[in-house]
Parts: structure tokens; C-alpha cells; sequence
């Protein structure tokens, strides 16, 4: 009977046992399904063998092979990487160094400017599209420059979306920095330069690579301000899909979308391994 | 290990923050070679501040420090050979114990062999051997202050600054780590300058106190000074518990004060050397520390006595303290020892005397 009590008592969900009441799990897997469902019928569906692909027809590799001989996809998609890579890597050396101009020191108009670095979040896409396109037209930016000289247009544009986003994220973890840290070092005899280099950095770390994760991700599959900014020679991965699928949806689209998925997660899983390393050496 | 050299000279030292702030005000002290020495007084009293002077996290706005003879007043902190153990101890995250008391050394450009053979031996300088390999969120509070403490201590300082070391320890911990950091302050013949707002922790590690309030230094002097020679008001109140007595002067002759108090009566005194004489009609305070009241017994031809009433008690145990009120209603803290039959005794009078002697009667100067 006293047994029996015990058991009536742990099947019990309590409180914060979340994942043991039936309507909290099914909104989990709801959501779960439509967040993956569409992302999985597209990998799915790049192996169907059938160029309308709107019914399966069994399994073929077809049109991962016809994706990596269609030159203009791939040469999109290396247009894609490029831009993507050089973006976040200055996206990031721009961010932490506005994060750490805001966060250290104070001089006049700072609100206004930390009010204005942030505003290309805010803009809508289309207006800061439309505006780069102007202002590159403005300035007489040259378009028949060669190969990767010519994605400066693009890549500048990305810059400028992707960089408040590393400031913001750099900023937010510099918030709980131990000033006495720095000041430890300083003590110790450390000149600004190696405190910057042996404590600073380091404590930035996670906030660096979470900014250069979303700054590569924005970049990626932007298609809005790269549609404005781009010549007809510098076509980006998306707006090469966004040209195809004008035409019919063919499982080649699915293939190259697949690939594009696959590199992101391995990136991301690389990124999240990296910083989970980092915070085991930290807090 | 002590003698008189200063190995620190302040001198005039104010620090404004701002137009209105005047952290520290015009301060003066010498710190002898090899001594511990405590910054003392309550939060917001400048003591922090000046304790970031002397690291060089805060520029005098005047004044001069001279370690040594030389002025350092404008050395960043990074070339004072000045080392500092934090309150928050500041152990970096993302660094091994080694690593982290190696730091320092490593900055400075030791070579790799001496840096391993002065690590280990600062380690178990602070009984942390077998820890070097350690991440710090692998170690305790108390644990992480001896890292600090390494790390100061690795690089043989001139001076060693503290601040509030133990707050952030609990009681026992906080015992045991005061008796420890006097033994290495001993052993290691460093001079160490501590900050704190705890008197118990100042009295009990410190050779000299320099007590502090509203930016200035009210008196610096050994533990046992300060405790029974006061020199103001502040000093007497703030450390230890006190009995404080408003009196007014009826005349003086000579050095002898004729002083009237409405709880002690008629009182006598010697004028204390420090202190200007007086003037008949002039207010100034008596003070009698808690314990150096007797409860009955025969009176002494040099003692006062207090008749009143307890009105209450506490019990700490070793001693239990009461609350006396006399004639005019003045309420007087008695601390006595507890033995087995003085508190029942002392219970259950609803009218009692109180002595104490002349001598352990204290004239305060505003």
C-alpha cells in the first residue's frame, strides 16, 4: 500500500516537469514539424527522379551531378562563400571593436551613436537595398572589375547589415566582464596591449564566434540588398535559385539548397563545438 | 622583519572624482617596511580609493606617493613593483591555476624554467600544491583567494594590497584565513597594506590601523592604542562597543579637569596630552568601554559608581552583555564574563551599582 502511494506521487508531474504533461509536447512537436517538415521534403526531394518533381518517382542522384556541372550554380555559389567569408571576417574585427568603443569609453553623442550603428537592424531590407544601389551608382562605383574585385559592391553592402549584429552580441557579453580582471593584469604588469590579448579577447571569444556565425548566416542567403547591389556578372547563390525556380522547381534546385544546408550545419556544429570549448575554459 | 623606514610615504594626498567628490582628503601616512598595515573605516570612507592610488588605478589629483623615496604618483600599475589581491580576487576564467599565477611572470619575460620552479613554490607558499592544473571554476571562494594571493605573491612585490580579502568568506573560513595571511605576511616579509571595514579583522592582523572617515585619517596608531586610547569620537565608536557620556567642564586646574555628568556625576580627570585645555563651560564627551564597568562589589577609593537598573540582557555565550539605566535614564552597556552564578545574581537585582574606575574613564575631543 506505501509502495503503491509512492508510485501514485512520482507519476505526478511536478511543476517545472515540463516534458512530462501531454500538451506541452505536443506544441514541442508541432513546432518541431513545422520548423523541419519543408526543410526535410526539400532534401527529400532532391534525390526524386523527376524533373517536374512535384510527385516521387524513387531515388536518383541525377541532379546533384547536374548541380555540380551547371558552372552558373556553382559559380554562385562560390560567389556566395566569398562574399560571405570576407564580410564576416571584417564584419567582426568592425563589431568587436565598436563594442568595445562603447563599452569602454565614454565621449559626447554616445547614445546617438550607439543609436545609429544599430539602425541598420531597424531599416527595412528593401530601403537599405534601394539606398546601397543609389549610393554606389553615386559614387561611380566601378563594375567591370575582375574576379573576386568585383563582389566589393556586395560585400561592402553585407558589411553593413552584419557588423551591428557582432557589436551588439560582442557588447551584450562584454556587459559581464569583471573590470577587476583587466585591472589584475594591468597589476601584474601587463601593458594594454597584452591585457587587451590575454584577457580581453578571450573573454570576448564566445561573443566573437556567435557574431561571425550570424554574420556568415545573414550574408549567406541574403537576397534583397545583394538583388540591388549586384552587376549581371555577380550573381549570388540565392538570387541564382531565385533565377532558376522562375523557371520550374527542378530537384537541381533542391540538390544545391541540400549542399548549402549541409556546409551550414557543419559550420555551425564546428562553431558550437568551438565555443562550448571555450566556455568549459571559462565560465 | 620591522623597522621605521617608510617604504611608502603619502603625502597630501587628496583625490576629487568630478566637482563635488572628494574621495580622499589631504592624507598623510607612512608605511614602515615589513609591516601589515590596515586601512580602516566604513564603506565610503575614501579607504578603497586610496588603497587604488597606491596600486596606480587612480592618479592623485594632489599630493604625492613616494615608494621608496620616489615619487610613483603618475607609474601606471603595470611598472609599480606593487601587487594587488582584489576583492572579487579577479582569477582569470579561462586560465589554469598555473597559468594564472605564471601570468605576471610571463608579462615580465622570466624564463620558462624559473617561471615552473617560483609557481609551484608560491602554490604551496598558499598550501595549494597538486592544484596548478586546476580551472577556476573547479575551486572554492577560499580556494581562488589563495590563487590571488599566489599571484601577487609570485612576483615579490615591495607591497602587497588587499582588498577586503575576507569579505566574501563565511565566519569560520574568514577566522582561519586572518590567522593565515598574518603567519605569510611573517614568513614572506612583504609588506602588506589591507583594506576593510571590519574592526575585528583590523585589531586581530594588523601591526598599525590607520582609521578612516569621510576621505580623511582620524588616527593611526597599534591595535591596542586605538582600542584604548581613542583619540576622537569617531575612532572610539567605531571600534569596539562604547559607552559614550556628554560632560561639561566646571573649571580646570592645572591639567586636572573638573568635569560634571548627568550619568557619571562629579568627575575629575587628567587632561589628555593631546587635547587643548578646555573652557569652563565647554561640552566634551566621556566614554567608557562595555567591560571596564565591575556590577557590585565594594567600590575602590578611585572608582565612580552608577546606581540604575537592567533592563535587559543578551547572551553571546562567553560573555552576555546588559543594559543599565541610571537615574536620569541613560542607557550603559555592561559586558561581564558569564560564570555559573553572575548573570543569575546580576538577574535578579532590580537595583544595583555599577563601578568603574577613573582611569578607564576616556576624554574625547569632538
Amino acid at each position: 500500500m506505501a509502495l503503491f502511494a509512492r508510485r501514485r506521487l512520482e507519476e505526478r508531474p511536478g511543476p517545472l516537469a515540463y516534458h512530462r504533461r501531454l500538451f506541452l509536447r505536443l506544441i514541442f512537436v508541432g513546432s518541431l514539424v513545422f520548423l523541419y517538415a519543408p526543410i526535410i521534403t526539400l532534401i527529400i526531394f532532391s534525390f526524386n527522379n523527376s524533373r517536374r518533381n512535384i510527385v516521387w518517382r524513387g531515388f536518383t542522384l541525377k541532379y546533384y551531378e547536374k548541380a555540380l556541372n551547371n558552372d552558373g550554380l556553382i559559380e554562385a555559389f562560390v560567389n556566395s562563400l566569398t562574399i560571405a567569408g570576407v564580410s564576416t571576417v571584417i564584419s567582426v574585427i568592425l563589431g568587436a571593436m565598436t563594442a568595445i568603443l562603447l563599452w569602454r569609453f565614454r565621449f559626447p553623442f554616445k547614445a546617438p551613436v550607439e543609436g545609429a550603428m544599430a539602425l541598420p537592424i531597424v531599416i527595412p531590407e528593401i530601403c537599405m537595398g534601394v539606398a546601397m544601389m543609389a549610393f554606389f551608382i553615386r559614387i561611380g562605383w566601378p563594375t567591370d572589375l575582375i574576379w573576386p574585385f568585383n563582389l566589393g559592391a556586395i560585400t561592402i553592402a553585407h558589411i553593413t547589415f552584419s557588423y551591428p549584429f557582432v557589436a551588439m552580441i560582442v557588447r551584450a557579453r562584454l556587459a559581464s566582464f569583471n573590470r577587476e580582471e583587466e585591472e589584475a593584469a594591468k597589476d601584474l604588469g601587463a601593458s594594454e596591449w597584452q591585457t587587451m590579448r590575454d584577457i580581453i579577447i578571450p573573454f570576448m571569444t564566445p561573443g566573437l564566434v556567435a557574431g561571425a556565425l550570424l554574420a556568415f548566416t545573414l550574408s549567406l542567403d541574403d537576397f534583397v540588398i545583394t538583388f540591388f547591389t549586384s552587376g549581371p556578372d555577380t550573381v549570388t547563390f540565392p538570387i541564382k535559385v531565385y533565377s532558376m525556380v522562375r523557371f520550374s522547381v527542378t530537384p537541381e534546385v533542391n540538390a544545391a539548397s541540400t549542399v548549402l544546408i549541409a556546409i551550414t550545419i557543419v559550420f555551425t556544429a564546428v562553431a558550437m563545438w568551438l565555443q562550448s570549448r571555450s566556455s568549459q575554459d571559462g565560465r | 622583519m620591522q623597522n621605521d623606514k617608510p617604504i611608502l610615504s603619502i603625502s597630501g594626498v587628496t583625490k576629487r572624482f568630478g566637482a563635488s567628490v572628494t574621495a580622499v582628503d589631504d592624507v598623510s601616512l607612512d608605511i614602515r617596511e615589513g609591516e601589515f598595515f590596515a586601512l580602516l573605516g566604513p564603506s565610503g570612507c575614501g579607504k578603497t580609493t586610496l588603497l587604488r592610488m597606491i596600486a596606480g588605478f587612480e592618479v592623485p589629483s594632489e599630493g604625492a606617493i613616494l615608494l621608496e623615496g620616489a615619487d610613483i604618483s603618475a607609474t601606471p600599475p603595470n611598472r609599480r613593483p606593487i601587487n594587488m589581491v582584489f576583492q572579487s580576487y579577479a582569477v582569470f576564467p579561462h586560465m589554469s591555476v598555473f597559468d594564472n599565477v605564471a601570468y605576471g611572470l610571463k608579462v615580465a619575460g622570466t624564463p620558462r624554467g624559473e617561471i615552473r620552479a617560483k609557481v609551484e613554490e608560491a602554490l604551496s607558499l598558499v598550501k595549494l600544491d597538486g592544484f596548478a592544473a586546476r580551472k577556476p571554476d573547479q575551486l572554492s571562494g577560499g580556494q581562488r583567494q589563495r590563487v590571488a594571493l599566489a599571484r601577487a605573491l609570485v612576483k615579490r612585490p615591495k607591497i602587497l594590497l588587499l582588498d577586503e580579502p575576507l569579505s566574501a568568506l563565511d565566519a569560520k573560513l574568514r577566522e582561519a584565513m586572518q590567522l593565515e595571511l598574518t603567519r605569510l605576511q611573517k614568513s614572506v616579509g612583504i609588506t602588506f597594506i589591507i583594506v576593510t571595514h571590519d574592526q575585528g579583522e583590523a585589531l586581530s592582523m594588523a601591526d598599525r590601523i590607520a582609521v578612516m572617515e569621510a576621505g580623511r585619517v582620524r588616527q593611526v596608531a597599534e591595535p591596542e592604542v586605538l582600542y584604548s586610547r581613542p583619540n576622537c569620537r569617531f575612532v572610539a565608536d567605531f571600534i569596539g562597543k562604547i559607552n559614550l557620556f556628554m560632560a561639561r567642564v566646571v573649571r580646570a586646574e592645572g591639567d586636572l579637569l573638573h568635569l560634571e555628568s548627568d550619568a557619571l556625576g562629579h568627575v575629575d580627570l587628567p587632561c589628555p596630552e593631546a587635547m587643548a585645555h578646555p573652557a569652563p563651560g565647554s561640552q566634551i564627551t566621556l566614554a567608557v568601554r562595555p567591560e571596564n564597568f565591575r556590577l557590585g562589589g565594594e567600590a575602590g577609593a578611585d572608582d565612580l559608581h552608577i546606581p540604575g537598573r537592567i533592563t535587559d540582557h543578551a547572551y553571546f555565550g562567553g560573555h552576555s552583555s546588559l543594559f543599565v539605566e541610571d537615574k536620569a535614564g541613560n542607557s550603559i552597556t555592561v559586558s561581564v564574563q558569564n560564570g555559573p552564578s553572575m548573570l543569575s545574581e546580576a538577574d535578579k537585582c532590580d537595583s544595583l551599582h555599577i563601578f568603574c574606575s577613573k582611569k578607564d574613564v576616556l576624554i574625547l575631543p569632538e
